[in-house]
């Protein structure tokens, strides 16, 4: 069963918490501040993920990341944000310090359990949320949205490209596949990182190797995935 | 937010889309932690204000407000976050003027949960 560890200082909303996670299936550990997370830690208590608020009376909650990202035993146990703080600069901090999702107070549940459900599936989104890439790249929504509408142009003219070149041509493709790639990172399209990162690897054996043809076909599938999902008047929140 | 412009003392849907079910037993046991700690957050907060200790004042207004919103009581909240900002600038005069609306909302919230049957009368003294 996947332990999560919940850090909050505040009992409602540890027991609010407490209640959709366990109502989820998973097993909970409610500890009331950073340093009993880590005397938890210490003593064996085993986590597959940490949620944690930041603003706590001994010990903050982007203090508890560094001493997590600090010790070889649980830098990779993945940490999520749940607190009332929505500046951009504790977004920033806490997604220099490596949190892996942050989500603002009060409490969505259905918000919460798709982000659970997320870290720890091996299906990768078409593209990262908002939330999330404001994580990781400090970007405001100005930032995103100006991003997002770049990246959209870029993956539009790709797919124009690659359905001219009829899987034909693979060194014509390859500066494209790195400028996507960059977009891909950042935008957190993570599957079009992956079929590029395929890609790559069997250009660079030439046009006789049998992966070629495979992989600019899921290429192209991903791209209009991508750009479905780009040109959504809602992108993902 | 009603006609006025203010906030709900307590939003009950809001707080039964935040636990994913209705179980007024749960809305209960949660409204009785929190009536039951909030007289205390109540005098840590007085003490705060008296000994000028801003950033107490303003991690009491923090923790409050979130526990408030989580539970759905928003007018509560909202003085909290105001108790949150005026620690945070340091201005305890508005911190001190802060007090009499938080014992306020305590006093509504107390009756909209004996209205709305949440609360049973003659636990009362529980809670006050």
């Amino acid at each position: 069963m996947t332990a999560i560890m919940v850090v909050e200082d505040n009992a409602i909303s540890a027991r609010i918490l407490d209640i959709n996670l366990t109502r989820a299936g998973y097993q909970t550990l409610l500890v009331p501040t950073g340093k009993s997370a880590l005397s938890a830690l210490a003593s064996g208590t085993e986590a597959d993920l940490i949620i944690t608020d930041i603003i706590m009376a001994d010990m903050d909650g982007f203090r508890l990341l560094r001493e997590l990202r600090e010790n070889e035993r649980w830098r990779r146990i993945p940490v999520m944000i749940s607190s009332s703080l929505s500046d951009t600069e504790s977004v920033r901090q806490a997604a220099v310090l490596g949190c892996r999702s942050y989500l603002i107070k009060p409490i969505q549940p259905g918000l919460l359990l798709r982000k659970i459900a997320e870290l720890f599936s091996q299906d990768k989104p078409t593209l990262r949320d908002r939330s999330e890439a404001f994580v990781q790249f400090g970007l405001d929504e100005e930032a995103y949205l100006e991003l997002a509408g770049t990246f959209g142009a870029l993956v539009r003219g790709q797919i124009v490209l690659l359905e001219q070149l009829q899987s034909q041509h693979s060194a014509l493709l390859r500066p494209a596949l790195r400028d996507l790639s960059e977009g891909a990172l950042v935008m957190g399209a993570e599957r079009l990182t992956e079929c590029i990162g395929r890609l790559q690897a069997t250009a660079g054996d030439g046009l006789s190797r049998g992966g070629w043809v495979p992989g600019y076909k899921a290429l192209l599938e991903e791209l209009k995935l991508v750009e479905e999902a780009l040109a959504s008047p809602l992108l993902p929140v | 937010m009603n006609e006025h412009g203010e906030k709900p003392v307590f939003d009950r849907a809001a707080l039964v889309e935040r636990l994913g079910m209705d179980d007024e037993g749960l809305i209960r046991e949660l409204m009785e932690m929190f009536l039951a700690d909030l007289p205390v957050q109540i005098q840590q907060l007085k003490q705060a204000l008296e000994q000028e200790d801003g950033d107490r004042v303003m991690r009491l207004g923090h923790s409050l407000k979130g526990a408030a919103a989580n539970l759905g009581t928003d007018a509560l909240s909202d003085v909290a976050h105001r108790l949150e900002i005026a620690g945070r600038n340091g201005d305890l005069q508005s911190g001190r003027s802060l007090v009499p609306l938080i014992e306020r909302e305590h006093q509504s919230l107390l009756s909209a949960l004996f209205t709305s049957g949440i609360l049973v009368p003659g636990t009362e003294r529980a809670h006050l």
